[in-house]
């Protein structure tokens, strides 16, 4: 058996800066030079205090913002690709099967039941076999109620939309995940879960980028820290 | 499978496509490609080009200048324009599907909503009655339209059932590419939805491709993979719709965003 082969990270000159055009073009620099890497196995925490750019970092690996220079190497399987430099094709390729984003916030399409969120993410991932058990046994875990599984979660509370965020992306055995305040509107129950997803994500030799404002969920997961000081554009 | 789609010629290529209207420029010097399973938003103010390009893409418009190239199931590369009319007319039929703005005008409205979707199918050759209607039984559902009014015409219909009608007729052949122009602008939000989600899984699990033109950006972040920006006949943003919508880079573009409530 080959072993599986396991993603890494390598980002290098990543800069960012916001050019502001309905507001008389003003500019706004937010990442300079930064570099850091990631090797399977790992969970980088950024740190760093608000608006010094932690989550613009995590949507540049996502593809959702353009880097303005630098490259994001993503080595998969001995193939390199260029997070920066990819095209639209190939990164909704990667959201499919290889990068998992836990964003802070929901957005799906209005009416489609809660299981069939988690389901989805299966089905694009070309998962062979009924994608309903594995779905159901994530909503399971996160403690998400049988009775709302096949309702929209548009009317579900801030903690179950942000459950239901993290099932969609953990049912997946993504390689590689993206983790914006995960377990920002959690109970002390779901926290656990969610710090045990991490754990085992990491431990099965995924790269983890996250950011954790809570200290002990932080401590529990990540095992090293980024201070984004040191890549704070000069405005 | 996705070995084998890396090498998959695009469905559509577009080429340098120009159209003017006399002095009058429609669309300028538009180009890209389009995949098996892609769909492609286009948006812009009203008069910026969206319907012209549409038009031009979709076999109905000549363009002033450049080139649409569809990849055929089996017969390799048609240049859609060099093309004889009664061979373009055949792929509208067959692998084409068009959706219109307003319902009347894809919708033969003399004719019942059963016989509006059985019609295409007959037109692709199934003759079989039971199955045709079974067929428009089953899309008709779909796209929420009762079976006990598959016998009334489109003209008792209200304007969002005519829409969906009209979607069921364009969708019951299983074409392999759709254009769209403005397809849920007469649509109350939940049927929108249900649309939006019927779409979705056409695209994902028969490799449907469409090209949608809207101003609707919530729209387009659902259902888009990617997006054209287009102002004054020209595309002056074109890239992955969730980037082009949350990170613009365009003066146009951000005024687009910034204009409407979060999508
Ligand atoms: N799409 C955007 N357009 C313009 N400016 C943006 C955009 N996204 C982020 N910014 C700006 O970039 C800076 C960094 O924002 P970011 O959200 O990355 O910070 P953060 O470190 O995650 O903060 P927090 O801890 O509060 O979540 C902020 O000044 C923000 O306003
Ligand atoms: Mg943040």
């Amino acid at each position: 058996m080959t072993p599986p082969a396991f993603p890494s990270l390598q980002v290098d000159g990543l800069s960012k800066t916001f050019t502001l055009h309905t507001q008389n073009g003003a500019r706004l620099p937010v990442l300079q030079g930064m570099r850091f890497s990631v090797s399977p196995g790992e969970c980088l925490a950024l740190s760093g205090p608000s608006g010094i750019g932690k989550s613009t970092v995590l949507r540049l690996l996502y593809g959702n913002y353009g880097a303005e220079t630098g490259r994001m190497i993503l080595r998969q399987d001995e193939r390199e690709i260029d997070l920066a430099a990819a095209s639209p094709r190939e990164i909704l390729r990667l959201r499919k099967h290889t990068i998992g984003y836990v964003s802070q916030f929901l957005r799906v399409i209005p009416r489609v039941p809660t299981l069939e969120i988690v389901a989805d993410t299966l089905r694009n991932a070309g998962f062979a076999g009924d994608p309903l058990p594995p779905s159901k046994a994530m909503l399971t875990r996160l403690r998400i109620p049988e009775r709302l599984w096949n309702l929209a979660p548009s009317t579900f509370s801030g903690g179950e939309q942000q459950r239901v965020n993290l099932a969609r992306v953990f049912v997946h055995p993504f390689p590689v995940l993206l983790l914006d305040e995960p377990t920002a509107s959690l109970d002390a129950a779901n926290r656990q879960t969610v710090i045990e997803l991490i754990q085992s994500a990491w431990a099965r030799g995924a790269a983890v980028v996250g950011i954790f404002h809570d200290l002990e969920v932080r401590d529990a997961v990540a095992t090293r820290l980024l201070d984004m000081d040191q890549f704070r554009a000069a405005a | 499978m996705s070995a084998a789609q890396d090498n998959d010629l695009p469905l559509l290529t577009v080429r340098d496509v120009s159209r003017y209207y006399g002095a009058r420029l429609g669309c300028r010097d538009v180009s890209f490609d389009l995949w098996p399973g892609e769909v492609l938003g286009i948006v812009g103010e009203s008069g910026s080009g969206k319907s012209t390009l549409l038009n031009c893409l979709s076999g109905k418009l000549e363009p002033s200048g450049g080139e649409v190239v569809y990849q055929t199931r089996h017969e390799g590369a048609l240049d859609v324009y060099r093309a004889s009319e009664a061979r373009r007319r055949l792929l509208l039929r067959t692998d084409w599907g068009f959706v219109h703005q307003n319902p009347r005008d894809g919708l033969r409205m003399a004719v019942s909503a059963g016989a509006n979707v059985g019609e295409r199918l007959m037109a692709v050759g199934d003759r079989h009655y039971g199955n045709i209607r079974a067929a428009a039984t089953d899309w008709l559902g779909r796209v929420e339209i009762a079976a006990d009014r598959l016998d009334d015409r489109p003209t008792a219909f209200s304007g969002g059932m005519q829409q969906r009608l009209q979607i069921a007729r364009v969708l019951v052949t299983k074409p392999r590419l759709v254009f769209m122009d403005e397809p849920t602008g007469g649509l109350d939000v939940s049927v929108q939805a249900r649309l939006l989600d019927l779409l979705r899984g056409l695209v994902r699990d028969l490799g449907l491709a469409a090209i949608v033109v809207t101003h609707d950006l919530a729209v387009v972040r659902l259902l888009a993979h990617r997006l054209l920006v287009m102002k004054d006949g020209e595309v002056v943003e074109h890239g992955l719709t969730d980037r082009v919508l949350d990170d613009p880079q365009h003066p146009y573009t951000q005024l687009l965003v910034s204009s409407v409530l979060p999508a």
